[in-house]
This record gives structure tokens, sequence and C-alpha cells, in this order.
């Protein structure tokens, strides 16, 4: 090595490299000298196939990366199923709580909280707080409330008159083809729940991103799209969808002129369509409750039992 | 007491107990408060015993239905006609208009109380459950 070095700083240019003759050889050893690939300028391809220096430190500092992104990747995997287990046990643990009341009671102190306010704006909402299995998607399902918080505005897309004028009489608020695509468009009418007849779903395709964000978006994957709409209407009138968003489920569920007693029914209902829910899901794991706060526009939010 | 509860106790106490807890007999079987949305010209007694006494009564009759109207007015001679009053409807009898114009919201209390004959609850703890409730919620 000590000659190769000298030998280098002498001749820069040139490289030695020492053949060792094999015992078995009997020519002589001698040093072979051999001489350095000329450059020539704008000779880039061949600089590439060559693997100089840069070009490995480059690569080294990819894999580096790549392997850094890795480790975060798995340290905020682990961070995420700590962070689950720890709510879910959380969860399954007896509460302590200076707050808690029975549905009842609660439905008083809400109604109080909103009296003298405007009947369409004093709503009464209960929220679910979820402590959910790790990599949960969504539970859905449907709930049928004793006696429903707001009238409900139905509309029913069709191409057939007919269908359109027996939709209208099993309470559809709107029916209709083309005209009733154009009032959706120019933001005309309003409504919570759509159904149509598969021979006006190309119709709708110009007010799916109107309809789409908002869930209104009629589809056969959701059931909301079938040749007998009528039929469709009466069974699913009244059903109030339960999604959850996030670690939450909530849905308006009375009004606050409703009596206490009328709240609790509707209670009970929609806890018995979460559990149905939850039954129903295809997930390994259920969803556990880690609390259930029922809460008005202008009035607290206490946790009861229900 | 963790967080959030001591406010919300609070706020739960000024809905349930104090002046303005009465029971109802049975007889009464609505109450309307109508007032202007300005102060001016004596509606702001009606105001106050809206927010201070209403939840209350509210609250200890709970199967009531209590309706608050709260007019416009936009000329002076409208803001100085406006009434306010104070109807109670009853199941035996012809209704009670009680006029409120110019009073406060505690005499207000006084001729409510005088016209339904209404009596104070005498138990003042709120239901908010026993102290420190243990719950387990997924058996």
């Amino acid at each position: 090595m000590i000659i190769r070095r000298q030998l280098s700083r002498a001749i820069p240019r040139f490289t030695i490299a020492v053949a060792h003759a094999s015992p078995s050889s009997y020519r002589p050893q001698l040093p072979t000298i051999q001489l350095a690939q000329p450059r020539f300028r704008g000779d880039k391809k061949k600089k590439k196939d060559v693997p100089s220096s840069a070009t490995s430190r480059q690569s080294d500092i990819q894999a580096q990366q790549a392997r850094t992104k890795q480790q975060e990747r798995e340290d905020r995997r682990r961070e995420l199923k700590r962070r689950t287990d720890r709510e879910r046990a959380e969860a399954r643990k007896t509460k302590v709580t200076p707050v808690l009341m029975d549905i009842e009671t609660a439905a008083r102190y809400l109604k109080a909280a909103e009296v003298g306010r405007p009947e369409k704006t004093a709503t009464i909402t209960i929220t679910l707080k979820l402590a959910l299995p790790l990599h949960f998607q969504s539970l859905r399902g449907t709930v049928r409330l004793p006696k429903l918080p707001q009238a409900e505005r139905v509309a029913v897309f069709t191409e057939i008159p007919e269908i359109a004028e027996a939709a209208l009489k099993a309470g559809a608020t709107y029916a209709g083809g083309d005209e009733l695509v154009n009032q959706v468009k120019n933001g005309e009418i309003t409504f919570e729940k759509s159904f149509a007849t598969p021979g006006a779903l190309p119709l709708l395709r110009s007010v799916q991103r109107t309809l789409g964000p908002k869930g209104l978006m009629p589809s056969e994957r959701r059931g909301t799209v079938a040749d007998d709409v009528v039929g469709l209407l009466e069974t699913s009138h009244g059903l109030l969808d339960l999604r959850t968003r996030g670690k939450i489920l909530t849905a308006v569920i009375a009004r606050a002129s409703f009596t206490p007693k009328e709240i609790e029914t509707n209670v009970s209902a929609f806890m018995a369509g979460f559990r149905k829910a939850i039954k129903n899901s295809t997930s390994r794991q259920a969803p556990l409750v880690s609390e259930i706060i029922l809460s008005s526009t202008f009035g607290p939010g206490v946790m009861v039992l229900a | 007491m963790p967080g959030r509860f001591p406010t919300q106790i609070e706020f739960l106490k000024s809905l349930s107990i104090g002046r303005g807890a009465l029971k109802l007999p049975n007889n009464v079987e609505n109450m309307t408060l109508t007032f202007k949305r300005l102060n001016s010209y004596g509606h702001m007694g009606a105001r106050k015993f809206w927010r201070f006494y209403l939840p209350k009564i509210q609250f200890h009759n709970p199967n009531l239905p209590i309706s608050v109207i709260r007019t416009d007015a936009t000329t002076e001679a409208e803001h100085k006609a406006a009434p306010s009053t104070l109807t109670i409807s009853f199941k035996d009898r012809a209704p009670v208009v009680l006029n409120v114009k110019y009073k406060h919201s505690d005499g207000i209390l006084q001729d409510f109380i005088s016209a339904t004959r209404a009596a104070p609850v005498k138990d003042t703890t709120p239901p908010l459950g026993k102290p420190d409730m243990r719950i387990k919620l997924n058996p």
C-alpha cells in the first residue's frame, strides 16, 4: 500500500497494480503498469456506468432516508396501537363521575335550558364517544325512532311520471326527472333523503358533486336505487342513519318541545339500533362506549346512563 | 373534582334551584310570555323573568308547554304601544292575562305565583346523581 500511495503521488494519472504470480508459475514477477482511462469532455454516459464515489454516497443517503421513513412508520403504528389499547382499557374500567343522571332528568335539564327558544333551533342531540379497535373502518346502521325530531323531506328521482305521482302519494316531498335535477342544480330545493329508479341515474350525474358530499346521492350499494321506488320509500321513510365519524357517533334525536318520556323512548330506540349495528358489523372487535352525552343547542352536555 | 364538572354543576343548579323553583297545580295548561326584542318602554322585566325564572319553572313542570314570543317594533309609537304580557291558560277556567309592562322580574314572579297558586319546591338539592357515582358502560 505504501508503495502504491507513493507511486500514485508521483504519477497521479496512472494506477499501478502488482500482479502476484502463482507459485507454480515460472514467469518472473514483474509490476504491470495500467494506463488510466482517458477522459473526454461531455462523455457523461460512461461516467454513469462506472459507480463513482459521489453516486454511491447518494444511494447511501437514499437508503438511509428509506430506513428512517420505515422506522417512523413503525413508530407511528406502535404509538397508535398503544393509544388504542389504553383507550379501550380505560373504557372497560368503572368510571367515577360527579355528574351522571338518568335520561329523564337529563331531558328535564335540557328542556329547562331551551325554554323560550325557537322550536326549529332547539334540538336535543345524543353523542357516543367510542373506543374503537385498531384500523376500525366505520359503523353503519339505521334506527327507526318512535317520534321523528323533524319532518323529513324526501326527493324521488324518476323519469317515469306515473312512478313520480305514486311516490308523491306515498309521502315523498319532491318527485320528478329533469326538472327536479335542474332545481337541485340551482339550489332551489333541499331535502334529507333521496331515492331513484335505475333509469334516472344518468340524469343525476350532473348533480353528483352537489349531492355526493351530503350523502344524498342515490346508489345501488346503499340500497336507495330500485325499480320499486315506492316500496323502498315506504320501508325506509323515517329511518335515522347511524354512521360513526372518527371516534364519535352523534345524531339529533329529539326537539326541546318533546316531553321527557318521548325523549327517553327515542334514546332507548337509538341505543338499541346502535347495539344492533355493532352486532351486524364485520369487525372482529366491537367498539366500546366510553361516554354517552345528551346535549342541546343552548344547554349543557350531560353524561347519562342509557 | 376534575375539569368540566364544577362549571357544569353550577349551570345545572342555576337551571333547577333557587327562586322560581315552583311546582304548578295540574290545572295549568300552558303559558305564553310576550315582550319586545328591545328593552325600552318597560320590556326588560319580562326578558329577565324569562332568563331567570322560566328555566326553573320548566324544570319542575317538564310537561308544561311554555312559549316565548318576542315582537319587533320600528317606530317610536310602535315601541310605546307594544304589549308585554304573561298569559296563563287553565284547563278548568278562563285564561289569565297579566300585564307585565314596567314591572321588575321579581314582581312578575309574585304575580305569577298568586295567579296560579304555585307552590315552591321544598327539595333544593339538584338531582345530579350520587356524588362520585361509579358506572360501567361496557359490561
